[in-house]
């Protein structure tokens, strides 16, 4: 430790040694007061630039200090929406300006490594240890690693116990036939109301049925789409089928306004979420008593269904100005200290099973949920068109449920629309360019 | 090459060698890539780019997301030409009447939207379109009027949006037009008032005549302008509710930048230029005849 510290590079936080650092932080903070002449001479030049989304974003300021502390780097924190992140990145990379370090949904990784933005693992690093299979497999692009889980998520059904107990059920069925009673019965209950909130410009409840069918999404070694297939098409009549019958409003994001103002009055009963609904919900305690709410798994054709694999991972910049310095703050922001701590904060889940045991997220029924959620879940394909192709298939299905498609017709668009996507990757694969 | 010719080219040198660095390559270099598949599998590596010569306008014209952008830009120049054009004129004459005091102060106030920072007031205008707690819908509920979900309804965002966009750019016009009204001279006015012209008359036969370049002009800037309509979408509704307010350039930078698709966007630059061209060209020639150029 003090060899590096007369390095003058105080890096203790080290990327080889991911788990060293709970240790490390308690032992620093009395080394911080010793090293104070060295600090004093180093030049404050010395500083990282990290990417966070969305509500890490927000919060990632509260994580820094300790890790700034330890090892002198200044972390200049850039919160970017979601909504805009994606082409962030890629104009950043076509324009050599990416961060240090980035915060990414692991879905991109496939498109951001193509384009060569991402900077390999450091060799025999600890940092993928102690982590969940499915995190591990959700970093991966070929067979090689590419970024660092950072956290997990899925897809599930956040339920109004009230509600739901009404129509005679404790929490909504795993199995769809079983699931469309119950939400029949909310219905005819309450005529002015919905079941269940499907927005219309959110790909994941489609995506979540989708996940349920034995069909890979695309074929032909992913270079084109497989959305006519018996299984996507029953999961798109499903979908629709919940629309048709009024289970759910149609309507998109911007119309509905507040979500939760929306649950919380009872206009639908079942809330298909994220993590981050945990975090909201718990925000909003005085509104939402945890007596009121609880979360079961997305429903499947024969009972409990899979999701699509979600998560957020974190990457360095293949021209990061100090790769060190950078692999530790991931190394840091990885550790399952801090990975408590951001679920302490947000609700995002850890990935890491040391993090999991220690946060006691074993003993509580929504973690629960979550966990055995995630261990259903089903990668995505990895080829760098995939946010192109869920955007476009949505937008389908929206034209579907507003009346210019039937099922059938609507999976022909589908793969008409994403074959074109993926004409490029088809000739690349035909002249041997890519895998 | 004579000293009055060398030192011609001296003096436009500069701007000659930035109109050239900054415009026509530029220009030259989209209209190539619009016939290259460029992609982000061409920015990993060039090796992977096509030539696919009109393949770029043949995939467009089978897309009904274009077409969609096309019929709502079409829809907000429509809208937004005549009443930005309408909007200015009558402001500017307004102002220009005789009896009308503190002019100066008006110009001043009217012409402010037009240098404030356009994301900003973007952004203010969504306080004020908001549905719920927005300043309009709370003027509208003193009339006893029932809220309007003006961004939220694929039925009303283009209006609202054009509120916005007439708004911030109606100034610009509004002097253009108070400077071609000073020249209007006010004997040909009032030998034609006392010939019995009346209000319309005279606008139409002295008024007209004399500010029909600014007219001119105004039209061609506005169309120009209407045509490229993109950051009010992108800050205010994201191209939503349903696409409805996605322009052709909005079209362009989600091809280019979010799926970085640059030889689809090029081709899209290249028809939108085209377009701007014409009717430009269609505007001067229609200046032409009433002798306004």
């Amino acid at each position: 430790m003090l060899a590096a510290h007369r390095k003058g590079t105080v890096v203790i936080i080290d990327a080889d040694i991911g788990e060293v650092v709970t240790l490390a932080r308690r032992e620093l903070l009395g080394l911080a007061a010793a090293g104070a002449v060295a600090a004093c001479a180093r030049s404050r030049g010395r500083g990282l630039t990290w990417w966070a989304m969305g509500t890490a974003g927000e919060n990632a300021p509260l994580l820094l200090p300790p890790f700034e502390r330890a090892t002198g780097n200044q972390v200049d924190i850039q919160t970017i929406p979601w909504t805009g992140a994606h082409e962030k990145l890629l104009t950043a990379s076509a324009g050599n300006s990416l961060p240090d370090v980035m915060m990414l949904n692991s879905a991109w990784l496939p498109e951001l490594a193509l384009i060569g933005a991402l900077a390999p693992l450091p060799p025999q690093t600890a940092l993928l240890a102690d982590q969940f299979p499915g995190a591990v497999e959700s970093i991966k692009v070929g067979s090689h690693a590419v970024a660092v889980p950072w956290t997990a998520d899925s897809w599930v059904q956040f339920y109004r116990r009230d509600l739901v107990r009404e129509v005679g059920y404790d929490s909504p069925p795993l199995d769809w036939a079983e699931w469309k009673r119950m939400a029949r019965a909310i219905v005819r209950r309450h005529s002015d109301r919905h079941a269940t909130l499907h927005l219309l410009d959110w790909p994941e409840p489609l995506f979540a049925y989708a996940a349920q069918q034995p069909e890979p999404l695309l074929r032909d070694c992913a270079s084109r789409g497989n959305f006519a297939s018996p299984g996507f098409r029953t999961a798109l009549a499903f979908y629709k089928s919940i629309y048709d019958e009024r289970l759910s409003p149609t309507l998109t994001g911007a119309e509905v306004g507040d979500t939760y103002i929306a649950f919380r009055r009872g206009w639908f009963a079942v809330l298909p979420s994220n993590a981050v609904t945990i975090g909201d919900l718990r925000l909003r305690a005085q509104m939402f008593p945890r007596a009121l709410w609880g979360a079961v798994l997305t429903p499947g054709p024969g009972g409990s269904g899979n999701a699509m694999a979600r998560g957020a991972s974190l990457a360095v910049s293949r021209h990061a100005r100090d790769p060190h310095a950078a692999w530790s703050l991931v190394a840091y922001l990885t550790s399952p200290e801090v990975q408590r701590r951001i679920y302490g904060i947000t609700g995002d889940l850890p990935t890491r099973t040391g993090a999991w045991d220690a946060a006691g997220l074993g003993g509580d029924p929504v973690s629960r949920v979550f966990a055995s959620q995630i261990a259903r879940s089903v990668a995505p394909p990895a080829v760098p068109e995939w946010e192109r192709i869920v955007f476009e298939v949505q937008q389908v299905a929206e034209h579907m449920v507003r009346g210019e498609y039937g099922v059938d017709a609507a999976t022909r668009e589908m793969d008409r629309r994403i074959d074109r996507i993926l004409e490029k990757r088809r000739s690349l694969l035909d002249r041997g360019r890519i895998a | 090459m004579n000293r009055q010719a060398r030192a011609g080219l001296v003096f436009t040198a500069p701007v000659l060698l930035a109109t050239i660095l900054l415009l026509v390559l530029p220009t030259a270099g989209a209209l190539l890539l619009s016939v290259t598949d460029f992609d982000i599998y061409a920015l990993a590596d060039l090796a992977n780019l096509r030539f696919i010569g009109a393949g770029n306008y043949a995939e467009l014209f089978h897309t009904p997301s274009f077409w969609r952008a096309v019929g709502n830009t079409l829809l907000f120049a429509g809208l937004g030409v005549p009443a930005a054009i309408g909007t200015s004129l009558l402001t500017a004459m307004v102002i220009n009447a005789a009896t009308v005091r503190w002019k100066s102060l008006w110009r001043l106030l009217l012409f402010a939207p037009y240098v404030t920072t356009l994301v900003a007031t973007a952004l203010v205008w969504r306080y004020v379109l908001d549905t719920r707690s927005g300043l309009l819908n709370y003027a509208l509920s003193g009339f006893g009027l029932a809220p309007v979900a003006w961004l939220e309804n694929p039925r009303t965002s283009v209006p609202a949006t054009l509120i916005f966009i007439v708004w911030k750019a109606f100034g610009y016009n509004m002097l253009v037009f108070t400077a071609a009204l000073s020249t209007v001279s006010t004997e040909l006015q009032e030998a034609a008032r006392l010939d019995g012209a009346g209000a319309w008359a005279r606008f139409r036969h002295v008024t007209l005549p004399a500010i029909g370049p600014a007219l001119l002009l105004a039209a061609v800037l506005s169309v120009a302008n209407f045509l490229q309509i993109f950051t009010e979408p992108y800050v205010m509704t994201h191209g939503g509710p349903a696409q409805s307010t996605e322009t052709v350039l909005y079209f362009m930078f989600d091809q280019g930048f979010t799926w970085w698709n640059l030889g689809m966007a090029s081709a899209v630059a290249v028809i939108l230029f085209v377009a701007i061209f014409a009717l430009t060209a269609a505007q001067a020639r229609l200046g032409r005849r009433y002798e306004w150029l």
